[in-house]
């Protein structure tokens, strides 16, 4: 009888030392603050180098090798309007070593305009913050012939200038001309957000919406008009609401709201889906005391070119993007309605 | 003026600047001999360094990196026929034939010696350029982009070598090629077969990799070779004779210069277009057309100068209204925003002096580049004679590592095989790669400036003045050599008499 408990009690043994590396107890038993130490972890960076996101996520490596004692590396993957970088992420492991950086707006554009490449699912990748949540402003040559919303409105043939047919540009463009009811249609092709500047000053184009630019505004190639908010921008409070020069429908106010919420400019800090929970809080706790801290601000700050206190906590985007991701369907057959509509 | 211009030299000449700038030189000439590896990637990672530096110090660093890459890049296009970036490619045309008989060096020479000095010449245009600068930049809107992208495609001409059919159809293939992915304009995914890899179309990095560089190695292999060239010359006095080269057509390199110069000042078109267009206009007004392709001297020393020309005029641009016209202008932008200076109209007056230091930083980094280069260069050369069992899988390790390190993405590796067949193809049956690549890098320019011209000023764009004019100047570009032999015919006949 002994003999065979011994039997029995050695082969449960061993069955446990074999299943043990599979229940990877790192992940569960270790403190997320030792767990970094030593490791690598990648930072993958979702737009174009020298972009704000970029250069915000290259200011934040320095301070994550310095406050989790891991070695980190930054990857680009800004392939297919960061589609690439957000697949890439989504399909990581999830042990909290691949984080990166991508614009907020375009990460759920793809989803609203059912990108065909974007594998990855706004509800379960996992939400470290989101920096600098900055609104859209609808932007004129400031010696053009339309100073006001009025003028816009009263005048025929307009042409708002974007990007990608399917960039933030594009879609801003044509939230304002549904908002404002103009006569008007998106061009797109442009090749950024400069070569649209600049063909606002040749007068080739009307206007166009975009977060704000302010070394352009700074270099009086550009003026905005308004935001497309609720409120006024409390970094602008001399550029009106849109609600404060037209009046809304419910369902107009809807997609504005859309715009405060989820599809503006902002740098969405995100992590692979299933990242332990502590270890998502670690990530978390670490950006909140980077924003407290006043060097960390001051270089956001200098490569911004403006103040950028503003940003997300994990949760606070959490919910917006789950908000959301519930009723995507209905913003997709906006979007593809305004698009038949108004881009030519 | 001459105050601001006195204190920009004494801040360049600073004991840590000129450390700073020469260690940007080394890197930058090791970077630019390195396929894939850009600039653009080592200025991307040194940005985190800079709030740790003076000012004056980390733009001389990003700037002076920089500028000798394109310094160096050619070096690799012409001995290997291994082009980092397109703008190398067109100094491939003729630098590399020139390597295969023996004159490497003379090429090497004429290539380093072009560029340095396209370099300098735009550093004491940059102030008489900044009040005509705004209104070339407004002249130029999306019509004159497409003559401009024509100007660039009509150099096919230029690449068709015997078969004027093989050449069109291979710059037709390049077109075709370059419409894969999402259409910007449209919004269609094009031949994407809704993947991630091919969003964006072909990569043109592999592309060129495979089409010239393995393609290259296979081609030699296959027709019994040993090494690229017999002959490889080993003497400093070779490469003089390239130095020379530039001084007997310094009127060509002048041209270049400033084609290149005022090409890189418009936003957004420099870097596609400058190099193949000086490159046309060079074999069009050439005395020796025919030899253009296979090894002219003139064929390098043309698209070498509009290189770093157009790099001072894109900086230029950025510097003066904040526009960056290239991707590597805006990582030098938000360098300046970084270390607090703000580019725009008033930089121009508010931060002459640092303005002046980082032009003639840009032309003292490439005199250092060139000189170390020119010095190298015997070196250098030797690789071409080394036994191609050697030089194959060194070459291959090369690409492959330029590849990853461009693009981080091992599906590329297929991109580079498929495009070294074709490469393989099309050089035994006669077919032009360069043409192809022409096709391939302006034909996506050409389509999306034409919509949008379309889209903004109705089918008759190019009936507006700036574009008809262009468009007469390249007609009669292309006229010019029939139009210079039937007026030597005219005069050389005798008069009749009546």
């Amino acid at each position: 009888m002994i003999k065979k408990l011994t039997v029995i009690t050695g082969v449960l043994l061993l069955v446990c030392a074999l299943i043990a590396p599979g229940c990877n107890p790192e992940v569960e038993l270790v403190a997320p603050a030792d767990f970094y130490k030593g490791r690598s972890i990648e930072l993958v960076s979702m737009t174009s180098p020298g972009n704000l996101n970029d250069l915000i996520l290259r200011i934040m490596a320095s301070y994550i090798s310095e406050d989790t004692g891991a070695s980190v590396s930054v990857t680009t993957r800004k392939g297919a309007g960061g589609i690439e970088g957000a697949n890439y992420i989504y399909k990581a492991k999830p042990d909290g070593l691949t984080l990166g950086m991508t614009s907020m707006v375009k990460y759920v554009g793809n989803k609203i305009l059912g990108e065909p490449a974007a594998e990855y699912e706004l509800e379960e990748i996992s939400y470290i913050m989101c920096t600098h949540p900055r609104q859209t402003y609808f932007f004129v040559s400031p010696d053009g012939p339309y100073q006001t919303v009025a003028e816009l409105q009263a005048a025929t043939d307009l042409k708002l200038a974007a990007t990608s047919a399917s960039g933030y540009c594009s879609l801003a463009g044509l939230t304002v001309i549904e908002l404002l009811g103009l006569d008007a249609q998106v061009v797109t092709g442009f090749k950024g957000t400069s070569d649209i500047a600049l063909a606002i000053q040749r007068g080739e184009v009307t206007g166009y919406a975009v977060s704000t630019q302010q070394a352009l505004i700074d270099a009086g190639i550009i003026k905005p008009l308004f935001v497309i908010a609720t409120e006024r921008d409390p970094l602008k409070p001399d550029v009106p609401a849109i609600t404060e020069l037209v009046d809304l429908s419910d369902e107009d106010l809807e997609l504005v709201n859309l715009w405060e919420t989820v599809l503006n400019n902002a740098g969405l800090f995100i992590t692979s889906p299933g990242v332990p929970e502590d270890r998502l809080a670690y990530l978390r706790d670490l950006v909140d005391q980077w924003y407290q801290d006043e060097g960390f601000r001051a270089q956001v700050d200098a490569v911004a070119g403006e103040e950028l206190t503003m940003y997300l906590t994990g949760e606070e985007v959490t919910m917006r993007i789950l908000n959301t991701a519930s009723i995507i369907g209905q913003f997709q057959t906006i979007f593809t309605e305004l698009a038949a509509k108004y881009r030519h | 003026m001459l105050e601001a211009y006195g204190t920009a030299l004494c801040t360049l000449f600073q004991p840590i600047n000129l450390l700073v700038m020469l260690a940007a030189v080394i890197i930058g000439l090791i970077v630019g001999i390195i396929p894939g590896i850009g600039g653009g990637t080592m200025v991307v990672l040194l940005l985190p360094f800079v709030f740790r530096m003076p000012t004056e110090a980390v733009l001389i660093l990003l700037v002076a990196l920089h500028a000798v890459v394109y310094t160096s890049g050619g070096i690799t296009a012409i001995l290997l026929n291994m082009p980092g970036e397109s703008s190398s490619m067109v100094t491939m045309l003729d630098g590399f034939p020139m390597t295969k008989r023996g004159e490497g060096g003379r090429a090497i020479g004429a290539a380093v010696t072009s560029s340095m000095a396209g370099g300098i010449v735009p550093v004491f245009l940059a102030l008489a350029m900044v009040p005509v600068m705004i209104p070339i930049i407004m002249a130029f809107g999306q019509p004159e982009m497409v003559v401009l992208v024509l100007l660039g495609i009509s150099c096919i001409a230029a690449l068709t070598g015997s078969s004027v059919i093989k050449g069109l159809i291979s710059g037709a293939a390049g077109i075709l090629l370059s419409l894969f992915g999402y259409h910007f304009v449209t919004g269609v995914h094009r031949f994407s077969y809704g993947s991630a890899f091919l969003y964006d179309g072909i990569g043109l990095i592999p592309l060129l990799l495979g089409l010239f560089a393995i393609a290259e190695i296979f081609h030699l292999i296959v027709r019994g070779k040993e090494s690229i060239t017999q002959r490889a010359l080993v003497k400093l006095s070779g490469v003089a004779e390239g130095v020379k080269d530039v001084w007997r057509h310094r009127w060509l390199w002048l041209r270049s210069s400033i084609i290149g110069y005022i090409i890189g000042i418009i936003p957004g078109i420099g870097a596609s277009v400058s190099n193949w267009v000086c490159y046309g206009q060079a074999k069009q007004t050439s005395k020796h057309p025919e030899k253009f392709g296979k090894g002219s001297v003139e064929g390098v020393i043309a698209p070498e100068a509009a290189d770093n020309a157009k790099e001072a005029g894109a900086l230029l641009t950025t510097m003066a209204l904040g526009i960056p016209g290239s991707a590597i202008m805006a990582l030098l932008l938000a360098a300046f925003l970084m270390v607090g200076v703000t580019p725009g109209p008033t930089m121009m007056m508010e931060h002459l002096p640092l303005a002046l230091t980082l032009l003639m930083g840009i032309a003292l980094a490439n005199i250092v580049g060139g000189v170390i280069c020119l010095f190298a260069s015997p070196q250098l050369v030797r690789v071409s004679s080394v036994h191609l069992d050697f030089l194959f899988p060194i070459i291959v390790i090369a690409v492959l590592i330029g590849v990853y390190v461009a693009t981080l993405s091992p599906l590329n590796f297929v991109v580079v095989l498929v495009f070294s067949i074709l490469g393989l193809v099309m050089q035994r049956y006669g077919y032009s790669r360069p043409a192809l690549v022409l096709g391939f890098i302006l034909g996506g320019l050409l389509e999306n400036y034409s919509l949008l011209s379309i889209k903004l000023y109705g089918p008759l764009f190019l009936f507006r003045p700036i574009p008809l004019t262009l468009l007469v100047i390249m007609i009669l570009l292309l006229l010019y050599p029939r139009l210079k032999r039937g007026i030597s015919n005219l005069r050389g006949r005798p008069r009749r008499e009546f």
